[in-house]
């Protein structure tokens, strides 16, 4: 059973819709990760999910029970604010144990639960300190302490590590995981880095102006977008255009840019539909030419070569004049993966690399 | 070389400032009655004037007004800073423009104003029409004092509370208020002097029957100097400096 | 809901109906009675007239008004002067004692301006304090007359006034960044040409701020000419205050506080051209 259940669920500001008839489960002990652009209302469901807001129309289950109008206060369900909302005129200890207080718990069982939750969060001995003193990631430490402290159904993160410093961004990935595992509680987790989707969520969910665009694992997102926003949104992509020119059981031959080119059929396109082809930088391959390429390449030129340690990456210019994207991995086989600028090139894939989508 | 133009700028414009105030201070505790030579110290002055009842009676009256309509200033201005910082209504801009002209405005205007409008109204000016002025006059100092203090904290912090089981009035007793408590009591404390020290607007809205402290201190200086007046001023300074230091503290906290 | 609803209604509906009690509608009435006519049992009365500032602009009065502008522009001018050097040099001392020193400021700022005039008084008077000094010195036979003069009343109103100047001054150069300086220099520009080019521009709003804090209540401060400057000297302060306590005459000490309000209007005007236009600038 899901532990929250969002059922067409709406929501707006003004005369502006935030939310457009959301449904979306969340199953209990899962890290799901809410992935978009700013003002797309991924906040607004973790808002509306804590209780901060109420929505307009559909109604929010948590536990299997209907919870859609109760206050954020009766609410089983703890926040990690995005400028980690401490308060600053308590001190550490203060700041973690007011839920806790709030709550009428015994003063002993306050002190073991908030010496508890320090030592988990690493911050083990700073009870005193006042919150100015802190570090931005000291800080970042005592809001989720402050929240995971009254073992909540459900721990909501609101772009938690946007504040932070890329290396200890990089840290605190590490541990939200490493927390998530101990703790067993279902982590909703908002943001707008597709990098920290991908690399923390067992589930993401793309959305985009209100409403999901696809659910589904990080390698379901990456690899099978479902449709040009999320192929764009999620990684790098480079699209083309093209035009069914025959399909033949699970294949089809497409023309594009004048070439032709076999890949997969998932979709049942039909003869003469246009199409968007997207790839990956790293799904596309690159090689020399003198003169012809062979069939199913793309000619172009190297326009840049930008070295990056473990890859090369590539912006070539096709002959038709755009600009794609072309990452190269260093490998036993193939030490030469330097090229000069201007020099003649032919890209290609491996059928069934690619994503085919719908012209939109 | 620069350095001790600086200095002495800066040190000659301090003397400037505290001189006359210091001479004030010192000649209060002076035995002469008529010349300005040091003739020893004495409290002589300071006993006399406990014996004045008319000024201690002006004493208690200026007090008073400044106690309840700083009181009263703070209550409505807490207030109206949250009006203006959580939310929106219709005349919030005219508001907020009348607040900054409160402040800009000279005195004497406001002074005649509130005159005009209470001879008008066929009130008779005493405790309560000074009592009205002064907190119109303070009013504004409150709201901003606080407004800012209310503008610099995390609007978050609210939801985070909320988020952490605090009920509404939860919410405001242990978050909320304690926050901007320097800013309120700093505000009570501007609003107190402010309202000691009137001069311009008490002049135009008190009444014959109800003396106040500074108006006394006028007409007295206006008749001429006499030594009962600098201990009056020098009581009044110590005054407001305390209020002031305590004041300038607790806005210093807020900003760390 | 309620609980919030109520008091949002409550904290908006006290202060509004405060603020146009007694800001909004006794502001009206100055206006408005400016352009009604005098009347001795009830102050004033109709009909509509432009009597009193035709009256303001006539020569009698004029005076007044240029007295008084001419007492606000030298007391203005003479507070910038004093008060420019030691806002810069406060603001580029040691930043240990910056809190102390600026704390010495704010001190008079918030002290009552009447007992910081009558300790002039005590200074300056026949058998005061410099005279007793000066007489005791041997460096003059006789008491020098300094109180009920023109400079008696203009050292009231710099005394009184100079901290306003000096925290708004403070305020900006306090936060100018001294690397500016540096490029200038590094660029080849003279002090001089610092000052004009770098320093004196970008505390322009601080020194408008200052200027209408001073200027502004410098036509109103009728103590001090009272006690300072003898009966000669007038302010459009003690005009008012005459008109209204002594001539009984509402209309025309309203059309003269009409244009102190004015006053007030366009400077502020003029400050929130500044200031926008400087943060604009600031911005691109």
């Amino acid at each position: 059973m899901p532990v929250v259940c969002l059922n067409n669920v709406s929501k707006s500001f003004g005369s502006q819709q935030v939310i457009d008839n959301l449904c979306l489960d969340i199953l209990k002990g899962e890290f799901l990760t809410l992935l978009g652009p700013s003002g797309c209302g991924k906040t607004t469901v973790l808002r509306l999910i804590a209780g901060l807001e109420t929505c307009d129309s559909g109604t929010i289950l948590i536990n299997g029970r209907d919870q859609t109008r109760l206050p954020a206060c009766d609410r089983d369900v703890n926040t990690v604010f995005q400028s980690y909302a401490l308060f600053p005129h308590m001190n550490v200890f203060d700041n973690i144990s007011f839920g806790l207080k709030l709550k009428k718990i015994p003063a002993r069982q306050i002190q073991e639960r908030v010496k508890e939750t320090l030592a988990l969060v690493k911050l083990a001995g700073m009870d005193n300190r006042p919150i100015s003193q802190l570090s931005g990631g000291q800080q970042q430490r005592v809001a989720i302490a402050r929240a995971i402290v009254n073992q909540p159904l459900i721990l909501l993160l609101d772009e938690p590590l946007s504040a932070l410093d890329y290396k200890l961004r990089k840290q605190m990935r590490l541990d939200l995981r490493h927390l998530h595992r101990k703790l067993g509680i279902t982590f909703v987790f908002v943001t707008h880095d597709q990098e920290e989707a991908l690399t923390l969520s067992d589930r993401v969910v793309v959305m985009h102006n209100g409403s999901i665009q696809q659910t589904g694992t990080p390698k379901e997102i990456y690899e099978t977008p479902v449709n040009l926003f999320v192929a764009d949104f999620v990684g790098e992509s480079n699209i083309f255009d093209a035009r069914v020119t025959s399909t033949t059981g699970p294949d089809m031959e497409i023309r594009i840019q004048g070439v032709s080119k076999t890949v997969q059929n998932r979709r049942g396109f039909k003869k003469d539909q246009a199409v968007k082809v997207l790839l990956r930088p790293e799904d596309m391959t690159v090689e020399r030419t003198k003169d012809q390429c062979h069939r199913g390449f793309l000619p172009g030129q190297v326009k840049e070569m930008i070295y990056k340690g473990t890859t090369v990456d590539l912006i070539i210019r096709l002959d038709n004049g755009q600009d794609i994207f072309v990452t190269e991995f260093f490998n036993e086989d193939d030490q030469d993966i330097f090229y000069d600028v201007n020099e003649r090139v032919c890209v290609s894939w491996i059928k069934g690399w690619e994503v085919t989508l719908p012209h939109e | 070389m620069k350095r001790w133009i600086g200095i002495s700028w800066v040190s000659t414009v301090f003397a400037f400032l505290y001189g006359p105030l210091l001479v004030l201070m010192v000649f209060s505790f002076n035995q002469a009655r008529y010349t300005s030579e040091w003739q020893g110290f004495s409290l002589t002055w300071y006993a006399s004037l406990l014996e004045n009842q008319y000024l201690l009676d002006a004493f208690v009256n200026s007090l008073t007004v400044a106690f309840v309509s700083s009181l009263a200033a703070t209550a409505m201005g807490t207030l109206g800073a949250f009006a203006i910082a959580w939310y929106r209504f219709a005349g919030k801009k005219l508001f907020f423009g009348l607040v900054y002209s409160v402040m800009m405005s000279p005195d004497i205007v406001m002074g005649i104003s509130l005159l005009m409008l209470f001879v008008t109204a066929g009130i008779h000016p005493g405790f309560f029409t000074l009592l009205v002025a002064h907190i119109t006059f303070c009013l504004p100092f409150v709201i901003v004092l606080v407004h800012a203090r209310i503008a610099g904290f995390d609007p978050a912090v609210v939801d985070a509370a909320r988020d952490l089981g605090a009920r509404e009035h939860e919410v405001f007793l242990k978050i909320v208020f304690p926050m901007i408590l320097p800013a309120v009591l700093a505000g009570w404390l501007l609003s107190f002097t402010l309202s000691l020290d009137d001069v311009i607007i008490s002049f135009f809205v008190t009444g014959p029957g109800f003396e106040i402290l500074p108006l006394k201190i006028y007409s007295m200086v206006k008749l001429g100097v006499t030594p009962e007046v600098n201990a009056l001023c020098t009581i009044l300074f110590v005054l407001t400096l305390a209020a002031v230091l305590v004041a300038h503290f607790l806005i210093k906290e807020k900003k760390k | 809901m309620n609980e919030k609803q109520g008091f949002k209604f409550f904290a908006v509906f006290l202060n509004m109906t405060w603020f146009a009690l007694f800001v909004l509608a006794p502001g009206l009435m100055v206006v408005g009675i400016s352009f009604l006519t005098r009347d001795i049992s009830t102050f004033f009365a109709w009909p509509l007239t432009l009597d009193h500032y035709r009256e303001l602009v006539d020569p009698v009065y004029a005076k007044v008004l240029k007295n008084s502008l001419v007492y606000s522009f030298n007391t203005t001018l003479l507070c910038l002067g004093i008060g420019y050097p030691f806002a810069w040099f406060l603001s580029r001392a040691p930043g240990h004692r910056r809190p102390l020193l600026l704390m010495m400021v704010i001190i008079p700022f918030w002290t009552s301006s009447l007992i910081r005039t009558y300790a002039l008084v005590i200074l300056m008077k026949a058998n005061g304090i410099i005279n007793t000094v000066l007489l005791a010195a041997g460096l003059v036979s006789e008491p020098v007359s300094m109180l009920y003069t023109d400079a008696a009343v203009y050292v009231g109103l710099v005394y009184s006034l100079l901290p306003f100047m000096i925290l708004p001054l403070y305020a900006v150069l306090e936060k100018m960044d001294i690397r500016l300086m540096e490029a200038a220099r590094d660029l080849g520009a003279g002090s001089f040409q610092v000052f004009i080019h770098v320093v004196l521009p970008l505390s322009l709003p601080g020194v408008m701020a200052g200027c209408i804090m001073v200027f502004l209540p410098a036509m109103g401060l009728f103590y001090i000419p009272d006690l300072l400057g003898g009966a000669k000297t007038m302010l459009v302060g003690n005009f008012i205050k005459n008109q209204f306590l002594t001539a009984g005459n509402w209309p025309f000490g309203s059309a003269a506080s009409v244009f102190l309000l004015l006053l007030m209007v366009v400077m502020l005007g003029i400050y929130f051209f500044i200031s926008t236009r400087f943060n604009r600038s600031q911005e691109s």
